[in-house]
């Protein structure tokens, strides 16, 4: 008879195809996985189970007589990214961060935004900043000469095109001018701005302290203030813009706090900024709809030794928040029963088929401690002493991939690979430079969009995906690893505390998707040093790495029950 | 010995004044030579880095590696942006 043992994960759903013939031990025939269709343990979660068995008996030519569950409450899984910069009151303060790849001049310098084209009048009694728009570079160079012979007073140049140096070349060196300016037709003709250019290797010193950018722009004092955000969100560029906006009515002075109900009725509120991540016991968030068993939420990761890297990272204040419900159908086998020929049935506790699976590690013997990192949770299994506890936490490998999207600015899927993959350094067609300082020659130049990017690179087809940030691939590693160890390995810890701690000497086997990232496990074994348990990844039946543990030890135990 | 520039083969001045306005605005040496393929031009110069003709456009070429151009196109000011910021590793923005 063939059984399908069948995990649906948040991410992935996994089936493990087996032939039981009474009184031996289950034939395996197949392993395979695919995405979990809908959420986990609904019935549309069926319709990616059903295909997967129908692919995998396709090929061994007999469909399963059975299909194995586990006995589980579904868990929803969602994510919340909290407040973004954009969101930021900037204190009556616009800004512009332009690219700027060659700026010219260095200093900062207030003026009225004046457009090139109104220059041909009388001088107006302030001192100006022309905008110049797309245009060849010796006519405004000509232009901005000739309003200067008549009076007007240039202290700094805003230029849309690439032609900063060009222009400062034919007018005044000295002047700061900040070009390549994108979205120059959008700043206010006639508002009161300030532009500054920093040496190069440096990054803007003025525009980026509070006051004196409020002396800049001429903001009494009480306004000064307010201008805090606006200068935070220029440290560590090397040139940008501020223009002065009418102050802007009764705006918030931060994403309002978050209000969380407790288990017990109480209230409490979740400052992202301020509350430490899991608290545990919260049961509902504000403006989410769902009754919660656990809440976790953790901001971006900030390189602690670099204050102006920190500073800038800072200013985007997403912050993931991964939340966990339990329900109480059978949406799953309930689907699964109807649409297919196959007997559901219900084996045994997810508990108990992840330790029989995870025992199925080589060398393992019996592994009564299954760490299970997969999406949407890290999942603590412990059988010990005749004892059965588990423990699911919120906030796994989805929560990582948000977290290095936000760090990246790249949509999730990108950021998937991002967090799986190395990055490099293209530094010549022919020369990248990896995580570790290390050299590379490439026979073949790299494609002309990667060159001076940092690049995620898939070693299996040489692939390499350029981004748009401009961090090192020796921070970024950096980064990345802070990421996996603020979710995963946080969330592990508050499991073990949940459980009431771990024995030490004990072997702790971990499976799941994550389980495959080795930066990953070496940030859960250095989380759990102290505890001194044995951390091994777990290699399901010998062959399939730590995949599929809860999907194999299904069938190990309704082999074993029947 | 030559000092370290790009090598620029042609002789057509709108695309010289263009193509030096853009290593101009890079701070990156340009040399101008007798009209030849980028790749000519590339081998030339002592950074590795060429442009010339191509078809009714331009080529930038690098000295080693395969012998087509690295990039081709028909804005001789973004082609030579591109070279320039090559020869000073820059990301090369915006590609044809």
């Amino acid at each position: 008879m063939i059984v399908a043992g069948v995990d649906v994960g948040n991410a992935t759903t996994e089936v493990a195809l087996a032939r039981l013939v009474p009184g031996r031990p289950p034939e395996f025939l197949s392993v395979t996985r695919g995405p979990t269709t809908g959420a986990k343990g609904t019935a549309a979660s069926a319709v990616g189970v059903l295909d997967l068995v129908a692919r995998a008996s396709r090929r061994l030519g007999e469909p399963p007589a059975r299909i194995l569950l586990s006995d589980v409450h579904p868990v929803d899984t969602g994510l919340r990214e909290l407040s973004a910069d954009e969101e930021q009151d900037l204190g009556g303060v616009g800004i512009a961060r332009p690219v700027s790849a060659t700026p010219s001049g260095v200093g900062a310098a207030a003026g009225q935004l004046v457009d090139l084209a109104a220059m041909d009048g009388d001088p107006p009694p302030v001192a100006v900043i022309p905008i110049v728009p797309e245009m060849d570079f010796d006519a405004a160079a000509a232009c901005l000469n000739d309003a200067r012979s008549r009076g007007w007073d240039v202290v700094a140049i805003i230029v849309t095109g690439d032609d900063g140096v060009l222009i400062g070349n034919r007018v005044d060196r000295s002047l700061p001018i900040v070009d390549e300016v994108a979205d120059a037709a959008d700043l206010p003709r006639g508002a009161w701005a300030a532009v500054e250019v920093a040496p190069v290797g440096s990054t803007v010193r003025q525009l980026a302290d509070p006051l004196r950018l409020a002396v800049l722009l001429a903001l009494d004092p009480a306004r000064a203030r307010g201008a805090r955000n606006a200068a935070r969100a220029l440290v560590g560029h090397r040139a940008g813009i501020a223009v002065r906006r009418e102050a802007s009515a009764a705006t918030t002075e931060r994403a309002a706090a978050r209000q969380a109900r407790l288990q017990d009725g109480g209230q409490i509120l979740v400052d992202v900024d301020t509350t430490p991540p899991g608290i545990g016991q919260i049961v509902a968030v504000d403006g989410i709809e769902a009754r919660l068993d656990d809440a976790f939420w953790t901001p971006l990761p900030a390189a602690a030794d670099d204050a102006r890297l920190a500073l800038r990272l800072h200013r985007r204040r997403a912050v993931g928040l991964a939340v966990l419900a339990r329900r109480e159908d059978r949406a799953l086998e309930d689907a699964l029963a109807a649409a297919s020929d196959a007997e559901v049935v219900v084996v045994a506790a997810e508990t108990a088929a992840a330790v029989a699976g995870a025992s199925t590690t080589p060398g393992a013997g019996r592994a009564p401690i299954v760490i299970d990192m997969g999406g949407g949770t890290v999942d603590l299994h412990v059988e010990l002493g005749g004892e059965t506890r588990a423990i699911a936490a919120a906030g796994a490998g989805l929560l990582v991939d948000r977290i290095c999207g936000a760090v990246l600015g790249v949509d999730p899927l990108r950021a998937e690979q991002a967090k799986r993959l190395s990055s490099v350094h293209v530094e010549t067609p022919f020369i990248l430079r990896h995580e570790d300082g290390a050299r590379t020659f490439l026979e073949q130049p790299a494609p002309s969009r990667t060159v001076a990017h940092l690049c995620v690179a898939d070693r299996r087809d040489g692939s390499l995906d350029p981004l748009a940030t401009d961090l090192s691939p020796e921070l970024w590693a950096r980064l990345r690893r802070a990421a996996k160890r603020d979710v995963i390995a946080a969330n592990l810890r508050r499991a073990i505390v949940a459980v009431g701690g771990l024995p030490p000497g004990e072997l702790a086997v971990l499976v799941g998707g994550c389980a495959e990232d080795q930066e990953v496990v070496d940030e859960v074994a250095l989380a759990l040093v102290d505890l001194d348990l044995a951390i091994a990844a777990g290699d399901i039946l010998g062959r399939h790495g730590p995949r599929a543990a809860v999907a194999v030890g299904l069938v190990l135990l309704h082999a074993e029950a029947s | 010995m030559s000092p370290p520039a790009v090598v620029l083969a042609t002789d057509d001045a709108a695309v010289i004044r263009l193509v030096r306005a853009a290593f101009e605005e890079e701070g990156v040496p340009l040399r101008v030579a007798a009209p030849a393929d980028a790749r000519t031009a590339a081998v030339q110069s002592p950074l590795g880095i060429g442009i010339g003709p191509h078809g009714d456009g331009l080529a930038v070429a690098l000295a080693t590696g395969p012998s087509d151009p690295y990039v081709i196109g028909d804005d001789p000011r973004m082609l030579g942006r591109i070279a320039a910021r090559l020869a000073a590793r820059r990301p090369l923005g915006d590609l044809p």
